[in-house]
């Protein structure tokens, strides 16, 4: 049987938690773990060793999803996806720097997420 | 061609090869010119003044002891006494010896003056010994040398000297030695002589040649009318080659008064040039004083306060006055402030006297014009020319207050700009639960509607926080209790049926929250109320809800909730078996507000939510 691929949310909302939760989980992925800091996602990466990382831009405490990003890199190869709602030119400037496989804006349409995964670890 | 006074110009100097030659025809100079000397004589006594011994002394004083020796020895200057003195035989050798020692000596210490050496240095430590020193060797050694005369060069030279003419010799030589010594030294220190020889010329050294010759012209004249007195009111003694030079004493006097004249020209050239020096300090430092003063951007105004008259004005403070300098030096302080401001900056100034302030800040300064600027002035109290003043320095803050207004209405704008966004947003949710409920009047099914109810209840829950924020003074917090408050009460009467009576009680602390906490925490507070009003009082007339809000120990809030209704059912694990609301809630206490929820035993529902309110720091 072949392997879900495991997958680590970073998101401090908690809705938007339970919808790619279970929109993921419908899709046929397996959600490892949940972070809402950057801190608890470096913790959760290390731990996981997820296949996947979708991290939000935008986290509550000291570190944003972009510090987290590049701090997860030095440990872990997983592929990242990042969902935001802010979009500006300084922004992506941040986020072509870790090269992301993906960069969506919320709200995220599943289907999307889904054939972005999917083609990603075919 | 100099900027100070100290400075020189061709410190490089001549090259050693040019300094060789010099010294050589100099050398050769004082032995061909020793045939040029000056010769006084009164009776049995003469003197003679070689310029042998000062022609080759100059080079040894200008470039050092070795080219004194070039001098000397290449250039023959040593060895004049071989020209005009050759009946003296052997001696000649002798005298040689001696001037050749007394170039080196004064050459070796001409160019390594230190800062210990000056005029009584030079006297007793260089000159003093040096002409001793050939003093002593003419009186001891000149009669032995006659002995072994004649020399194979001069067959008819002398066998013997009286002791009168060597004792004679040996006091005359070191006093003209002296004389030529201080010539050398003072002649070394003229401009133009030391361009022509190569050395260093300080710009303080001008005033040296005319101090110079005023020297010699004195000394010369004193001598001269010394002689005429002496003629005068002495008498002749006997006739001599100059008229007027009668004695032995009045050819001694001439070396004396020529060697104390140049000693007191050189010392009076040492004087001028240090207080050339000085003078030329003072007004560099008063330039650069100046310079500084008047191209300051702050303005300067010192005001006596005797007078109360300003007196001096820098040219900024004109600028910002604009006054001229004139016209500034007629104002006093009441001149220069408007007179509705008047009182206001003299108190200030008056409290930075007690030393109460150290700035007069935002001072009202009137200019000529009558407009306004204004400026922060620093006072303190100085004595100028013995009269107590004041120095004041204008700092023009017209900029800063610019942008200081500029900044508050661009910060004003912003506030209507985010006050506008939060009530759109309010409006907007409005709109979506306005569709909702006509979407909802409009259906069926039971079902649905109340779907669309409990939907629209969340918005208006989501569209009470952009309300509260909309009617805040920060724009970024609302006061949580007063949201809790509000909000249990439009639940109340979303939910109202008909025979219900819903008792509120409620307790709040003045708790502030940003809206990434009272948007969390409102979706979980109105989970509760609508859990509560749809199941909690089912078949009764009458409940009670409580909600108390308070704030915990390291930044975190507390939120008690409970009813009086009929509880959660026996067994029921809220983590485990609970539907989507309780998940939702349970979410968003955890995950995304990094708190705590536990659910009560007991009569009717009861829960405690502990939230960390220090997470999320203000965006706007």
């Amino acid at each position: 049987m072949k392997k879900k691929v495991s997958i680590l949310i970073v998101e401090d909302e908690a809705i938007s938690v339970l919808l790619l939760k279970d929109g993921l989980s419908a899709e046929g992925f397996e959600v490892c773990a949940i972070a809402a800091t950057g801190r608890d996602a470096i913790i959760a990466a290390e731990a996981k060793r997820p296949d996947l990382i979708i991290m939000d831009v935008g986290l509550a405490g000291e570190m944003d999803g972009l510090e987290a990003s590049a701090m997860i890199r030095r440990k872990c190869r997983a592929p990242i996806i990042f969902i935001t709602g802010y979009t500006s030119e300084e922004l992506l400037g941040r986020v072509c720097d870790i090269e992301p496989l993906a960069f969506l804006s919320k709200p995220v349409e599943m289907d999307e997420l889904s054939g972005i995964i999917k083609a990603a670890f075919r | 061609m100099f900027t100070r006074a100290e400075e020189t110009i061709d410190e490089k100097g001549f090259s050693n090869f040019k300094k060789a030659v010099i010294s050589m025809l100099l050398g050769l100079a004082g032995f061909f010119g020793a045939y040029f000397s000056l010769n006084f004589s009164a009776g049995d006594f003469s003197l003679s003044i070689v310029w042998s011994t000062f022609i080759p002394l100059l080079a040894a004083m200008a470039y050092g002891e070795k080219f004194g020796l070039v001098a000397g020895t290449l250039g023959l200057g040593a060895f004049f006494p071989f020209f005009i003195w050759t009946n003296n035989g052997w001696a000649c050798l002798l005298s040689s010896l001696g001037y050749l020692q007394f170039f080196v000596w004064h050459g070796y210490f001409a160019v390594r003056r230190s800062k210990f050496s000056g005029p009584w240095f030079d006297s007793l430590v260089i000159q003093l010994p040096s002409v001793l020193f050939y003093g002593a060797i003419i009186y001891l050694l000149y009669p032995p040398c006659f002995l072994y005369n004649p020399p194979f060069w001069a067959p008819d030279a002398q066998t013997f000297m009286p002791p009168q003419t060597v004792s004679s010799i040996a006091l005359k030589s070191p006093l003209i030695m002296c004389m030529v010594t201080i010539l050398s030294a003072f002649v070394l220190r003229i401009s133009e002589v030391r361009l022509l020889f190569g050395l260093p010329v300080k710009k303080c050294s001008r005033g040296n040649g005319p101090v110079f010759m005023a020297t010699v012209s004195s000394s010369l004249a004193s001598w001269l009318l010394m002689l005429v007195f002496d003629d005068i009111f002495i008498g002749k003694d006997s006739p001599g080659f100059f008229p007027l030079i009668n004695s032995p004493f009045e050819i001694i006097s001439f070396v004396i008064i020529m060697s104390a004249g140049l000693a007191a020209g050189y010392v009076i050239s040492l004087v001028l040039e240090k207080r050339y020096m000085v003078e030329e300090r003072l007004r560099e430092n008063e330039e650069t004083m100046r310079t500084t003063f008047e191209n300051m951007i702050d303005g300067i105004l010192v005001a006596n306060l005797r007078t109360s008259k300003f007196m001096i004005a820098n040219k900024s403070l004109c600028s910002m006055l604009g006054y001229t300098s004139d016209e500034v030096f007629s104002l006093g302080v009441g001149d220069i402030h408007p007179p509705q401001d008047l009182d206001y900056a003299r108190d200030k100034f008056d409290r930075q006297a007690r030393g109460e302030l150290v700035l007069a800040s935002d001072i009202p300064v009137l200019r000529k014009d009558g407009t306004v600027f204004f400026a922060d002035i620093n006072s303190s109290f100085v004595h100028i020319k013995g009269e107590p003043c004041v120095l004041g320095v204008f700092h023009d803050i017209t900029g800063r207050r610019k942008a200081a207004e500029a900044l508050k209405a661009s910060l004003a704008e912003k506030d209507v700009l985010l006050k506008e966004l939060y009530h759109r947003t309010k409006n907007n949710m409005q709109v979506i639960t306005s569709m909702l409920a006509l979407q909802a009047k409009a259906g069926d099914d039971e079902k649905v509607k109340r779907v669309f109810t409990d939907i629209t209840a969340k918005i208006k829950a989501m569209s009470l926080v952009h309300q509260k924020l909309y009617q805040s003074k920060e724009l970024s917090s609302i006061n949580l209790g007063d949201y809790a408050g509000e909000l249990a009460r439009l639940f109340i009467n979303i939910y109202e049926r008909q025979g219900l009576k819903i008792n509120l009680n409620e307790n709040h602390e003045n708790i502030s929250a940003l809206i990434d906490i009272a948007t969390p925490f409102g979706l979980i507070l109105s989970e509760f109320l609508a859990n509560s009003m749809k199941h909690a009082f089912a078949g009764k007339s009458e409940g009670t809800i409580t909600v108390v809000l308070s704030k915990e120990p390291q930044d975190m809030i507390k939120l008690h909730y409970s009813d009086d209704g009929a509880g959660l059912a026996a067994g029921f694990d809220p983590r485990e078996q609970s539907g989507l609301g309780l998940k939702t809630i349970i979410a968003l206490a955890e995950h995304q507000l990094q708190g705590s929820i536990e659910f009560s035993a007991g009569a009717g529902f009861g829960c405690t939510l502990k939230l960390a309110a220090g997470n999320y720091k203000p965006r706007v």
